[in-house]
């Protein structure tokens, strides 16, 4: 049999996701017929997941470059700088990714080790790990599939709860939306985000020092079992066979509290003795991947030996070993010299063997000079190859076709504004998210100004003494990419910057998670290009820090591919995007809710008649449109730099940018999120009642002030105009109609328990 | 010489909320050190003034909230300290663990007298996410070092758990208003039993309960995560609510203190460390 | 059919369970069992169209029983669940809570969705194996021993305050 065949044949048995030619070119690499070892390490470097081997050339145009960068995509998570406070300089740590396809199959523990995967890649930077977010993307829920989509909605809440409030760190909202094209195929993206001392960086590499002193690795954490094997390209299939099973993590919150306690105790002291180290967690491939990652990007060689890993199962084979997904473990590379007291750490004064049994630190490899990947088992050589090959990426040129929607808009436009608004906000998507985020522990650690539903964004105030808050919000509007994959990507960037804008902080950082079919389709891969050439549009236009020189960088973010039914029908185009915005002063910082009633209601951004994938048109109409809004990047940075400046003149007493449900559902949410006992309204001008100017979702704001400060405003910008006035009455009303909002708040409030979590159709 | 009090704050493994609550009873006036669930020499030789048990997940609440680490060693410390009459604190998760560890209601030594059941709401299970008002009942006001200062009015604070529904057994129901320290109610004091002014099915609304001599507390929600204004929510209704609306955009928000502290306040007054004007 | 009841484990190792017995080690050396398993236990009452009606429940809803991390069984035929250690000899205890939204939630779930149930109660049980050589009996007052949770130093896996237990007879 020659080696083409012996590829081949190996592939099948398996169950490799590589192709003929990538074995082919690995067995270049290592002169042979590869090793297990060696075929599931590379199929797992090279999967799509880590390698990004069809989105590279198209991710290049992403705008990563800033002033502020410390770090942009390329580690485990971005950083950009962030305060400085008492003479420390503090760096705002950020990472996104997604956990699609295990959350489809099993929903709570698919969505708990996203979080632990997403936690994790922020804590190895050296952060303190001090939010999260989940933007979530189920199917309808009462449609055909809404069975299943209510369960899996229920199970992947479950498992955030489950998981992220025994973490202690803070869930900072995100976003839940449903579409039936996600009905065979859910979207779980999360964000971390976490704190770091700008000199007190751990990076994902081997240090210098490792070429003249002895260095070791250690791994720390949960004892390696066989639970995750294959994970990683699993992400990268497509979900036709539902009985993959073995290839999802089960979560252990409790220990990774515990290890990140031990791990904050070992860096510290670490930083303390000035000894120089690499840090990285394990994440899809296991030991394989982090060690080899470990030793090639500091350009040195590693011999691991198989023998010294803690395995909760006897007679596991090397590959497994050695690819094992199995959660909560952290590889460490610092000098033999201090090992022992590192070991002490863990298995002494945090008892992770005793917590854990079976788990633990012990050294599992020694960094060398010879640049070779070396791992033994049981005395064999079971993978040897130059280290050079890991770093060595792959990249495909796939190919793309245009295809775009016809634009199709409705016949006529009844409106009917008490009975719309009602509608709208009694559908799944304008229904109140509470109820999710009734599950959620947004409070934790004791530093959130602003919980979920509060304001547009979520504030927090991270960094103890400082008054700097930090502003964060996550986006991505499914129907505007159905309709229009450039115009989703953009305008998932503006509505996230547009978010935190209202809260009064400028915009810092951006993240990206692009989920999409299978981009071997070229219809698909056209989708793809569409939605990173709108993201990075979006950005050149609103580099607000810099006042424009720079643009907005994404420092870190993900691509999941393969997000398609099993009849091969793909998600909409779902590119999401998260947003992270300083305050300097958080006690600055703007809510959405009414205040004083005479006050006035300035909208800014004019109406355009663009309502395609509106909310109005979905829930009033049953039409989905086509003519969805345009992106006016000068205009969204103009109106962006107002509503800063109003916040910054201490005169916006609530701010609420419009999105789904037009101008009109923007009014009505203020008015909800009123006090119970101070109840406001809103009176719109006179002769409202026409959709383009209620419904019409162009992007904008609506600013409460008082009419002097409105008249105080010198230069009062032509996108500016007064749209109605704050009263003590709960309702929303024109001359010519009035909804009481008293009517509607209980429905309104808990129609997502009743559909997702009582069964209530 | 030790001048100020200190305050132990027990890290459990699953702890998470053991640095904010360290830092509030900094904040009030105290010194505070966390000690992990294995330092028990270290806690022993410190000899502290008063134990806070915090909020988290200890032992990620299998087999059922607290009862895990209510079996660690060195809740023997803590039980042991508390008979000599230390004031100790449980705050959610830590309320969990005193009441699987017999501190509370603690009518006989050491017996379980009480649990911290799963919520009881209609067609809704699991954690618990909420702001609710609370009101301390006359005699725990008198007898608890951490309720000196609560005063009369209702106060907002957040819970946070899956497992906080106060349950006593038939036969000790007579006498379970002696341990009563604080009860859920509306923003106006007024209690009931319907959700969500009581908002996990509580016997007796009860949010909190006490030892006979009052100087051990389980307290369900979180007087940290309330120690200052600014973390107090915009829509908060009443009397709080109306100071925090007041302070919207003023710089005074970041240092005006807020209904939690009223708790840590309690203590530092019981230790003597408030002026006859703050008493 | 008065009541037909099923019981679901963890394909990989209960976390809870490893928990359980670890502390179980520790604060009773002399009487812990050497293995412990967990399983949710579902009691269905009064199913009309008994075991088929309960099946469909189990395929439909996968909050019960996610066949992509669990394995179930009628209570009955449980044996294919157990890891029989024959050796060991085992007990098993049921500890359900006296109020509980669960069971409420499914029951009123399901009887929305027209399935012929009565009530539905949700449980923990618990399988404890001792050493061989122990009597059934021993091993049935030593498996009460350390589920009643009666004072600080005895009990762990129950609380009788709130929860109800029963020793389940010997299989």
């Amino acid at each position: 049999m020659d080696l083409r065949d012996k590829l081949k044949d190996v592939i099948r048995e398996r169950g490799l996701a590589m192709t003929l030619q990538e074995s082919e070119k690995l067995a270049g690499y290592v002169g042979r017929m590869p090793t297990p070892l060696e075929l599931h390490l590379f199929d797992t470097m090279w999967s799509e997941h880590c390698s990004y081997k069809s989105s590279k050339p198209v991710l290049a145009q992403l705008p990563t470059q800033a002033s502020n960068v410390v770090v942009g995509p390329g580690e485990d998570a971005g950083i950009v700088r962030f305060c400085t406070c008492d003479g420390v300089d503090w760096d705002l740590v950020v990472a996104h990714e997604s956990h699609n396809h295990p959350s489809q199959v099993l929903p709570v523990e698919g969505a708990a080790t996203g979080i632990g995967g997403i936690v994790r890649d922020v804590y190895c930077m050296g952060a303190n790990v001090t939010g999260s977010l989940d933007l979530l993307r189920f199917g309808n829920p009462t449609g055909v599939s809404g069975e299943r989509a209510r369960a899996i909605c229920r199970g992947v809440i479950e498992g955030i709860w489950k998981y992220g409030n025994a973490l202690g760190v803070p869930n900072l909202g995100g976003d839940t939306r449903f579409h039936e094209g996600y009905d065979d195929n859910c979207l779980v993206n999360v964000v971390a985000l976490g704190f770091v001392r700008h000199d007190r960086i751990a990076h994902s590499f081997v240090p210098e020092e490792a070429h003249t002193e002895k260095y070791v690795l250690i791994l720390a954490g949960k004892s390696t079992d066989d639970t995750g094997f294959g994970g990683a390209t699993f992400a990268s299939a497509d979900l036709s066979d539902l009985t993959e099973k073995g290839a999802v993590q089960v979560a252990d919150p409790f220990l990774k509290r515990v290890l990140s306690e031990a791990n904050r105790t070992v860096l510290d002291m670490l930083f303390e003795k000035e000894i120089p180290f690499g840090f990285k967690d394990l994440g899809a491939g296991g030991i394989a991947c982090v060690t080899s990652e470990l030793a090639a990007h500091g350009g040195l060689g590693i011999h691991v030996d198989l023998d010294e890993v803690l395995v909760s199962i006897q007679g596991l084979p090397p590959e497994v070993i050695a690819c094992a997904e199995t959660q909560e473990r952290y590889g460490l590379a610092i000098p033999e010299s201090i090992a022992e007291e590192v070991l002490e750490i863990y298995n002494k004064s945090f008892e992770l063997p005793r917590l854990f049994p079976g788990g633990g630190a012990s050294i599992i490899g020694r960094f060398t000079k010879d640049p070779v990947y070396r791992v033994i088992h049981r005395g064999i050589e079971v993978a040897c190859a130059p280290v050079n090959c890991i770093t060595e990426g792959i990249v495909y040129n796939r190919e793309w076709k245009s295809s775009p929607i016809p634009l199709i808009e409705p016949d006529s436009r009844p409106v009917d504004p008490p009975s719309d608004l009602k509608k709208m906000l009694l559908s799944p998507d304008g229904a109140s998210r509470s109820p999710i985020w009734s599950y959620y522990d947004s409070e934790v650690q004791g530093t959130t100004h602003f919980r979920p539903g509060e304001a547009d964004a979520c504030v927090t105030v991270p960094i103890k003494g400082c008054k700097a808050g930090l502003a964060v919000s996550g986006d991505g509007n499914p129907w505007y990419g159905q309709l229009e994959p450039f115009l989703a990507g953009a305008h998932a960037v503006g509505e996230a910057v547009r978010n935190v804008v209202a809260t009064g902080a400028v915009p810092i950082a951006a993240t990206d998670c692009l989920n999409y079919g299978n981009p071997e389709k070229p219809d698909v891969f056209w989708q793809f290009r569409q939605g990173v050439e709108g993201i990075a549009h979006a950005c050149r236009n609103l580099g607000l820090e810099s006042e424009g020189e720079h643009p907005l960088p994404i420092v870190s973010g993900n691509v999941s591919f393969y997000n398609q039914s099993s009849s091969g029908g793909s998600i909409p185009p779902s590119p999401i995007v998260a947003v992270f915005g300083r305050i300097d002063d958080f006690t600055r910082a703007t809510d959405l809710s009414l205040k004083t009633p005479g006050n006035i209601i300035i909208l800014i951004g004019p109406r355009e008649d663009e309502l395609g994938g509106s909310l109005y048109y979905r829930s009033c109409l049953e039409h989905s449109g086509g003519k969805v809004p345009l992106f006016r990047g000068e205009l969204e940075y103009e109106m962006a730099r107002f509503v800063l400046d109003c916040a910054e003149a201490g005169i916006s007493q609530s701010v609420h940018d419009i999105s789904e449900g037009g101008l009109a559902l923007a009014a009505v949410e203020m008015a909800l999120a009123t006090r119970k006992d101070a109840r406001r309204g809103v009176i719109l001008e006179k002769g409202f009642a026409d959709p383009v100017i209620l419904y019409s979702e162009t992007p904008g704001y609506l600013i409460e002030m008082s009419p002097e400060d409105w008249e105080g405003i010198s230069a009062k910008p032509d996108f500016a105009a007064i749209v109605g006035k704050v009263t003590d009455d709960f309702s929303i009303s024109s001359d010519i109609w009035k909804l009481e909002l008293s009517e509607v708040l209980e429905e309104y409030t808990t129609l997502l328990d009743r559909i997702i979590w009582r069964e209530e159709l | 010489m030790k001048n100020r009090p200190l305050v132990a704050v027990l890290q459990f493994p699953g702890s998470n909320c053991e640095y904010e609550t360290a830092s509030v009873v900094r904040e009030s006036g105290m010194d505070s050190l966390i000690f992990r669930w294995n330092q028990w020499k270290e806690l022993s030789d410190s000899a502290p003034d008063a134990f806070i048990l915090p909020g988290g997940f200890a032992f990620q609440d299998r087999v059922r909230a607290g009862t895990v680490a209510a079996k660690e060693e060195i809740m023997d410390l803590v039980f042991n300290q508390a008979q000599s009459g230390k004031p100790v604190l449980g705050i959610c998760n830590g309320a969990q663990i005193l009441v699987e560890s017999g501190l509370v209601p603690g009518w006989e030594n050491g017996r379980i007298e009480s649990a911290l059941a799963a919520n009881h709401i209609h067609g809704r299970s699991g954690y618990l996410s909420r702001w609710v008002f609370l009101r301390a009942k006359k005699r725990a006001l008198r007898v608890s070092p951490w309720l000196g200062m609560i005063g009369n009015s209702a106060i907002p604070v957040p819970i946070a758990h899956a497992e906080g529904r106060f349950v006593f057994a038939e036969e000790d129901l007579h006498r379970v208003s002696k341990c009563a320290a604080l009860v859920y109610c509306d923003e106006n004091g007024v209690e009931t039993a319907d959700y969500p002014v009581n908002p996990n099915g509580s016997f007796m609304n009860l949010a909190g309960i006490m030892n006979k001599e009052g100087n051990v507390l389980a307290l369900m929600p979180h007087p940290e995560r309330a120690f200052w204004m600014w973390q107090i929510p915009p829509w908060v209704p009443g009397v709080w609510g109306d100071r925090r609306t007041s302070l919207n955009h003023d710089p005074a928000l970041a240092v005006e203190k807020g209904p939690g502290e009223l708790f840590f306040r309690s203590l530092a007054g019981y230790f003597g460390l408030l002026s006859r004007e703050e008493v | 059919m008065t009541e037909v009841s099923i019981a679901v484990r963890l394909k990989a190792p209960d976390p809870a369970a490893m928990t359980a017995l670890s502390t179980l080690k520790r604060i009773n050396p002399a009487t812990c069992p050497c293995s412990l398993e967990r399983y949710d236990y579902w009691r269905f009452i009064k199913p009309g169209g008994g075991k088929v009606t309960v099946e469909k429940i189990v395929s439909h809803f996968h909050d019960i029983v996610n066949p992509n991390k669990q394995s179930w069984s009628f209570s009955d035929e449980s044996g294919s669940l157990h890891s029989w250690d024959e050796e060991l000899v085992w007990t098993e205890v049921l500890v359900t809570d006296k109020v509980d939204s669960i069971s409420e939630n499914w029951t009123e779930i399901l009887r929305r969705n027209k399935y012929e149930v009565e009530r539905v109660m949700y449980s923990v049980l618990w399988r404890l194996g001792f050493p061989s050589g122990t009597s059934i009996a021993d091993a049935r007052e030593r498996t009460l021993a350390l589920t009643v949770t009666s004072h600080r130093d005895h009990g762990l896996l129950a609380n009788p305050i709130s929860q109800n237990i029963s020793l389940l007879d010997p299989v």
